[in-house]
Formats: C-alpha cells, structure tokens, sequence
C-alpha cells in the first residue's frame, strides 16, 4: 500500500487540495491506514497549535488610551517640528548680512544736496561727447 | 434575528451587560487576529477597542452574515489601517525578521508557545500571512479570503498550504512542535 506523504496530508487537512478526486480517494485510504492517520492526527494537533494563540486578559473595556496616546504623538512632534522651524529661522535672520549703508558726507551736515543736473545745457553734454 | 445581533442592538441602546458579553465573546480572537496583522501588541488593543466602538456606531442594516464576520472585517480594515501607519511611522522593513523574545509581542502574549506561534506567523510574508490569519483567526472561507483580496481561490489555498508547512517547519526546527 502507498502512503501519503506530510505535504499530501496537510493538504488534505486544509482544504487546499484542487482536485475533489484526490479528496475521495485520500479519504477513502485514510479509513483503513493507520499510519497515515497518525501522522494526520499529528497534522491536526499542530495546525491546532499555530491557530490558536490566545491574547492575554481582557484590557479593552473602558479604556481609550490609543487616541490619547497618538494625539500625545501628534502633539509633540508638532512642537518639534514649531521649535526647529524657530531654529533654523532664527539662524537664517542671523546668517544674512544686511547691506552697508553708506551716507555721503553733503547729508552729515543736515542739508540735501543740490540738484546737480539743474542747469545742465543738453547741449553742453552732446557737445562734450568724444567723437568716434 | 441571530442573538448575537440582539446583543450588538441591545449594547448601542446602553445595555452594559450586551456590550460586556460580547466584549468577552470576541475580543481574544480579535486581539491575535489584530496583533497577526500589525505586528504590535500596543495597536491590537487599540484596534480591538476601536472594532467594537466602530461596530455599535454603525450597525449593518443587511444582517445577512454573523456578528464575528462583521467584527472580524472591522478589525481586519483597521489593522491594515494601522500596519500602513506604523510602517510610515516607523519605516519598518517589511523583511526585518522578528526577534526571539521581541517584546512586539510579548506584552500581549502570556504563553511562550504561543509567543513562538506570533514569532512564526510575524515572519511570514505579508501574503501568506494575511491569508492565515484571515482563515485561522478570522475563520473566513476561501471564497471570502479570494473576494476580499481579488485573488483566486487556488492562490488562497496555495498560500495558506505554503503558509503552514513554513510555521511547521520553523516550530518544529525551534523544538516548538514534535
């Protein structure tokens, strides 16, 4: 008699078999080989195992940490992020050199210039002009 | 009417003792099947919690499955929802294996072997996995698990084979299984 091997009967426990005749005959072997039915059985009791795991005690009822916990988050990264903003604004403030003002020395003494080009014959200028 | 819908009514009516029983009812399940998918113990509470608010602030008007699919489908959305924010979150490597002993699951888990099981299934692919946690702690069929993810139900079943033979395997190389 030929015997199914672990991958066979793992398949045929799942359901994963694709093909309904192959369940038949499996089934109708398995009703009259012990061997294999053992090794089924061992099947079953690990796939038992791996599909049962069981959280711990209930903690749920009541309790709303989870939005607290994430607004927390939120909260904080947004003041991090608000802070190195203020960082790195305050040290770009500081970096930019802010132009020289240069003050001609007809303002030091409190009066405004003289229009210079007040009575100025635009005919002098061209006149003045090289020639090519 | 299913009791189990009565009892989901009679919990969004204030009935503490509806909402208690099927806290009791359900929450284990929905835990591992939360803490399978996201892979932290610190959210499966959370999207337990938030399955049940989010089950009696919206109760289904077509009752034709049960209470433990409708809950299941909550808390399956909401720890894909919550896997995606943690990968952002923390830029998790999809392919970082899970360390012995990691405490991703130790808060949650009270047993060692069932710590090594969550170890296991953590280190499957996301496909495989998926499919196993859907079909063993969800108990949806393989027609439900090839709807939900628009995959066909020979690659349901070929991933939950795969799925299995792997954790068997890993258990047994552990000394976790004979």
């Amino acid at each position: 008699m030929t015997h199914y091997d672990e991958d066979q009967l793992l398949a045929f426990e799942l359901g994963t078999l694709q093909d309904e005749k192959t369940t038949v005959e499996m089934t109708d072997h398995l009703a009259g080989c012990d061997l294999c039915r053992l090794k089924l059985e061992a099947i079953r009791k690990d796939i038992g195992i791996i599909a049962s795991i069981r959280s711990s005690e209930n903690r749920v009822i009541g309790r709303r940490t989870g939005n607290l916990r994430r607004l927390l988050i939120s909260t904080i990264r947004a003041a991090a992020l608000l802070l190195i903003g203020l960082i790195i604004g305050y040290a770009a403030a500081k970096s930019i050199r802010k132009p020289e003002i240069c003050v001609s020395g007809m303002y030091i003494g409190g009066q405004a210039p003289a229009d210079s080009l007040a009575g100025f014959a635009v005919a002098d200028a061209i006149a003045a002009l090289p020639l090519p | 009417m299913n009791s189990d819908w009565e009892l989901l009514e009679n919990a969004v009516k204030g009935d503490r003792q509806a909402w208690s029983m099927l806290v009791t009812k359900y929450q284990a399940k929905l835990k591992s099947l939360a803490l399978l998918i996201s892979g932290s113990s610190q959210s499966a509470e959370d999207i337990v919690q938030e399955t049940f608010m989010a089950a009696i602030h919206s109760i289904p008007k077509n009752r034709n499955g049960t209470v433990k699919g409708y809950l299941n489908t909550i808390a399956y959305r909401l720890s894909l929802k919550e896997l995606h924010r943690l990968r952002r979150e923390i830029d998790l490597d999809e392919t970082e294996p899970i360390v012995p002993g990691s405490n991703q699951i130790e808060a949650l888990l009270d047993d060692e072997r069932d710590k090594a099981v969550a170890e296991t299934i953590l280190n499957l692919d996301f496909d495989h996995r998926l499919i196993l946690v859907l079909r063993f702690y969800g108990e949806y069929t393989f027609e439900e698990m090839a709807d939900l993810l628009q995959i066909p139900v020979g690659t349901a079943k070929s991933r939950l084979f795969y799925a299995v033979r792997y954790c068997r395997q890993e258990l047994k190389r552990r000394g976790i299984i004979e």
